[in-house]
């Protein structure tokens, strides 16, 4: 859409910006670090924004790199799903960049933590934004590796092992993600998404190339029953890393597979397996719940969640796939699934902020070590409370409005048989949350010992997270509107609603 | 410690991969069916190849119709020299006297692989050559390098700008092309050639810098990422 006071190559700005934070914080001298940190954070929201309100505006962009375009070249390409990516990594984005300047003590932590983090951030930002299936497989690695190498950078015996598991499990995914985009360009000899759709034959073919990328996927995903390698990860880390990979990750290998699955691959891939996805979602939700419902230590309770809540992630593929009913009600499951990445980025951001922080100050986080942080910690175990309430989906939380349209959604398109799964789920989540907060309410044993000071930042972060994930229940208007745009169904529930 | 035990024992492994036979001949007989002469681009490069600013296809592709996949798989290659150097901080493996051997043959190889090295630099304009081999070379002669004693390794500043050059220029020039021209990445005019050659000759630089970082890295004695990746314990620290 020309138009003179925007151009389209605004939609690299948001990869442009953490580039030159990673490059600047690197390269320039210590002194500078804080200010480079601050304005690269700063500065990648406000252009994640930018696109954000041109998107709502005026509706999808695509922009040739280098000029070429498509097939020749690469394409930025950004909807409503994009940003709204792209809008949850800015603003987890900010709140983990504030966490991680209280967080590091050591120089030496500082040092390293800041450029990997803003590549990772790059590499999110790129995902989100790229309309190419060999340069997701780029922005995953990007991804992948600085993941693996912030989770390691806790340096204990436990953390290198849970990072190594990492890397190989990420390095399998990307093995079979690029051994599927290799047999899709043989069969196509296309690799951008808008001119694959409809391309890639019913053929034994085919199905190889969907079933490599498929596993790739969920493997870094950790769909049930590849999730292994989540809950040490995720758990060991340093709290801020915590918060990335679970709220951001492990959303940007689902994000392709949503992408290509309800666009370039949509004739071959939901209606075989849609309904294999929503199986292991529903199960995913039911172990990892279980799992959470059993574990002694904070971080592995909140990793184990994460387990849980990838899966109701995958109930949207079943309830959305064509041919499951009228496209309207599957538009709201495409919706509600979309919403659902949101609330649960900001709430699981929350639960390992406030986790980080109880550590910093106790010292462990076992769960007889939480006795009587309610009154010594009001605000960490306030900001675990607070995101448990959009975990379990009590209204009016970002969560509830989620699984609340998921849940009419699969009722309306005859597929019943999820919403006992789901409010079970529900259930499930109240269990691990009520347990978490539990023992904070303890009164504090006689002999505690005192606790470390904690920068007020630490927790006053996770609370505002907690505050977000509550309040996207009362202003879901706004996001349900973008993620309708550009929504690959032929009618849409939102404008009808309207 | 109970995060640290294997997930699956040794049976459930074998019954594992045996399983997965089955899948593994499904994909074999799948791939054995991709076409002789598979559809690709090679006509669009191909009439493309004269607003490219080289003359050898792998290179235009490279560097300037996929030239962002290249931007971002640089960031990936200095990715992995910052995360070396973060997990292993502490100070070079090879110090001590130059060792007199290496030393010499250094002193007899090094202005050759200098040579190769800007040579196949060179080359990437118009035969298969470029950024990437070029490192590769240069790497090797750094890594020698270090082995006798010549060159130490020490992560200091320096090292970092070394490693983020390549990465940085890139950016700078993806930056500038988009100040003037719109588009990132759209080298304005017949600047092409010297945009590419810039990019590819600090790329390279980089590239060498991290492999010998890599491989610093890994060798050193004491640090977690060697013990990490290898269950046998630590060399001994060189006399």
């Amino acid at each position: 859409m020309p138009d003179a006071g925007f151009s389209s190559a605004w939609l690299a700005a948001p990869i442009a910006v953490p580039l030159l934070a990673a490059i600047g914080v690197a390269l320039l001298s210590a002194r500078l670090r804080a200010g480079v940190c601050a304005l690269g954070a700063v500065g990648t929201a406000v252009a994640s924004f930018v696109v954000l309100a041109r998107v709502a505006a005026a509706g999808p962009l695509r922009h040739n790199l280098g000029g070429w375009g498509a097939p020749l070249g690469i394409d930025l390409f950004a909807d409503g799903l994009s940003v709204l990516m792209l809008a949850m990594t800015a603003v987890l984005g900010c709140a983990i960049s504030l966490y991680a300047s209280g967080y590091f003590e050591h120089a030496r932590e500082r040092q390293s933590f800041w450029p990997i983090w803003f590549l990772l951030w790059t590499g999110l930002n790129a995902l989100f934004l790229t309309a190419d299936l060999f340069n997701f497989y780029v922005t995953l690695e990007l991804i992948g590796i600085s993941a693996v190498a912030l989770v390691a950078m806790e340096g204990g015996p436990v953390a290198l092992s849970a990072a190594v598991r990492y890397l190989f499990m990420a390095m399998l995914g990307s093995l079979a993600y690029m051994g599927g985009v290799a047999l899709v360009y043989a069969q196509t000899g296309a690799l951008d998404l808008a001119l694959l759709e409809g391309r890639l034959g019913e053929g034994p073919l085919g199905q190889a190339a969907l079933a490599l990328l498929i596993v790739g996927l969920l493997a870094k995903t950790a769909l049930f029953p590849l999730h292994l390698w989540l809950p040490p990860a995720h758990s060991s880390a340093p709290a801020p890393v915590s918060a990335a990979l679970s709220a951001l990750v492990v959303k940007a290998s689902f994000y392709i597979l949503l992408r290509t699955s309800f666009g370039a691959f949509s004739d071959n891939a939901l209606a075989a397996v849609g309904p294999i996805l929503g199986i292991l979602g529903g199960l995913a939700v039911l172990w990892g719940s279980l799992q959470a419902l059993t574990q002694d230590r904070l971080k592995l309770m909140i990793a184990y969640s994460t387990v849980a809540q990838v899966g109701y992630l995958f109930l949207l593929f079943p309830v959305a796939m064509p041919g499951a009913g009228d496209a309207a009600w599957q538009s709201k499951a495409w919706i509600a699934g979309i919403f659902h990445a949101l609330s649960h980025a900001a709430a699981k951001g929350a639960m390992f902020m406030a986790a980080g922080a109880i550590l910093h100050a106790v010292g462990r986080d076992d769960k007889n070590s939480l006795r009587g942080l309610g009154e010594r910690m009001p605000v960490s175990v306030s900001a675990l409370a607070v995101a448990g309430i959009s975990i379990m989906a009590l209204p009016p939380s970002g969560g509830f409005i989620a699984k609340w349209m998921l849940l009419v959604a699969a009722v309306r398109t005859g597929q019943w048989w999820w919403a006992p799964l789901m409010i079970g789920g529900g259930l499930l989540a109240a269990g691990y949350v009520f347990r978490m907060v539990k023992f904070a309410f303890y009164a504090t044993p006689a002999h505690a010992p005192p606790l470390h000071a904690v920068p007020r930042r630490l927790e006053y972060t996770a609370l505002v997270l907690a505050l977000i994930a509550l309040g996207l229940g009362l202003a879901s208007v706004f996001p349900i509107a973008v993620a309708a745009i550009g929504a690959p169904f032929p009618e849409n529930w939102f404008t009808e609603a309207l | 410690m109970a995060e640290t035990r294997a997930y699956i024992g040794r049976t459930q492994r074998v019954m594992l991969a045996i399983g997965l036979l089955p899948l593994l001949a499904a994909l074999l007989s799948a791939i054995g069916s991709v076409p002789a002469r598979p559809p690709n681009l090679a006509a669009q490069v191909a009439a493309r190849m004269g607003d490219s600013g080289v003359t050898h296809p792998l290179t235009a592709v490279l560097l300037n119709f996929r030239g962002y996949d290249t931007m971002l798989e640089i960031a990936v290659l200095w990715l992995a020299g910052l995360g070396a150097l973060a997990l292993a901080p502490g100070p070079s493996a090879q110090r001590g006297r130059p060792h007199p051997v290496l030393a010499g043959l250094l002193r007899v190889l090094a202005p050759a692989l200098v040579m190769t090295a800007g040579y196949i630099l060179w080359a990437g304009g118009f035969r298969p050559g470029g950024a990437f081999q070029a490192g590769a070379v240069l790497g090797a002669g750094l890594v020698l390098a270090s082995l006798g004693g010549v060159v130490h390794l020490d992560p200091a500043r320096g090292l970092q700008c070394l490693l983020g050059l390549g990465v940085a220029v890139f950016t700078g020039v993806a930056v500038w092309s988009w100040a003037q021209t719109g588009e990132l990445l759209h080298y304005p005019g017949t600047t092409d050639k010297w945009a590419i050659l810039a990019i590819e000759s600090m790329a390279a630089l980089s590239i060498a810098f991290i492999l010998l970082t890599l491989f610093d890295r890994l060798t050193s004695p004491s640090t977690s990422l060697s013990t990490s990746l290898s269950s046998s314990p630590p060399p001994p620290p060189a006399a």
